[in-house]
């Protein structure tokens, strides 16, 4: 049985508190990296992934299935995140502003015309949030896309040609940036 | 046979394809395609290798500590929920009361006494004042709480 599921069978049945902290243990890293993916600022995605356990707290009753408690919890993390950036309309993050993220990823060699995963995570902030949210589903949580279609509410054709516009996208700007760099080399 | 299409490419890392060996055999011989291959597969993988991002290390403590908070307000809340609820279940049965003498007094004839129409007033008067206190104390209660918490 899953470490989680005893931990909300608990919470459930008398509220524990010490339960859902060691829930929160689990999947801080998930629910914050996709409010941070979405938001793209620290403290505002902190600010919403802690918004988001208070409502799966609250709502815990709600959740039928157990096992599917990741995606549920990814799907409250999503809404929130996509609600925030719409409430304060932010505007797209350039992507030498985007320290913040790039403070947090450690150095990685990278093959052929990508230079660092800082660049990646710099081109994932101008992504739309549906699809900086669909990338970090796929990639990062190893959904399948009928999961995220599921999760999304959206059909799975949609799903795949968000993937494949945000893959190109992202490769577009990978590519612009290693122009930039070689231009500044020469 | 023809270069395959972005699409093409793209959908053999999404695995539904019916023709995945017939393409890769057409990749692995067409350089064009194996290069725009390669530069899919070198995308795919380092979107696979993304870490996840840590949160403070106060994160879970924060949470914990809104979740106590909330639980206190929530708390009072109910408390005040039931006793403005009694006061309005109260005020109702009166009105029923008073609702019901009245129309037991309809085939008789009116005579309506000063001290009672006084006593009356006063009970209505007293009853709505209590109601007006209760809300002001419940206002009172949860502007203190949030300037406490």
């Amino acid at each position: 049985m899953a470490e989680f599921l005893q931990y909300i069978s608990e919470v459930k049945k008398n509220g524990s508190t010490v339960a859902f902290h060691q829930l929160v243990k689990l999947f801080e890293y998930q629910v914050f990296t996709m409010c941070l993916r979405i938001i793209g600022n620290r403290e505002e995605a902190e600010e919403a992934a802690q918004d988001v356990f208070l409502k799966c707290y609250r709502n815990i009753d709600k959740l039928k299935d157990p096992e599917k408690f990741p995606q549920w919890l990814l799907k409250i993390a999503y809404s929130k995140s996509i609600d925030y950036v719409r409430r304060k309309k932010m505007q797209k993050v350039n992507i030498e502003d985007v320290k913040e993220i790039e403070g947090d990823v450690n150095e990685r060699s990278v093959p052929g015309n990508l230079n660092n995963s800082e660049v990646l995570e710099a081109a994932l902030t101008r992504l739309d949030p549906e699809n900086k949210a669909i990338i970090n589903l796929y990639y990062q949580e190893n959904m399948s896309v009928k999961e995220i279609a599921q999760l999304m509410e959206w059909t799975e054709s949609n799903v795949k040609i968000r993937l494949h516009r945000s893959r190109g996208e992202i490769r577009r700007m990978i590519e612009a940036k290693s122009d930039i760099k070689r231009e500044e080399e020469n | 046979m023809q270069h395959l299409t972005k699409d093409q490419i793209n959908s053999l890392f999404l695995g539904s394809v019916e023709k995945q060996t017939e393409w890769m055999t057409h990749i692995h011989e067409c350089e064009t395609c194996r290069l725009e291959y390669e530069s899919e597969l070198a995308i795919h993988q380092h979107l696979s290798n993304l870490t996840h991002h840590q949160p403070s290390l106060r994160f879970t403590k924060n949470i914990i500590d809104l979740l106590e908070k909330s639980r206190k307000v929530g708390l009072a809340h109910r408390f005040w929920s039931r006793i403005i609820t009694s006061a309005i279940a109260v005020a109702t049965v009166q009105v029923f009361i008073m609702l019901g003498y009245l129309f037991s007094q309809l085939s008789q004839e009116l005579i309506i006494n000063g001290n009672e129409v006084h006593r009356i007033i006063g009970w209505n008067i007293t009853l709505i004042g209590t109601m007006i206190s209760f809300g002001l104390l419940y206002g009172f209660d949860k502007w203190l709480r949030r300037r406490l918490i």
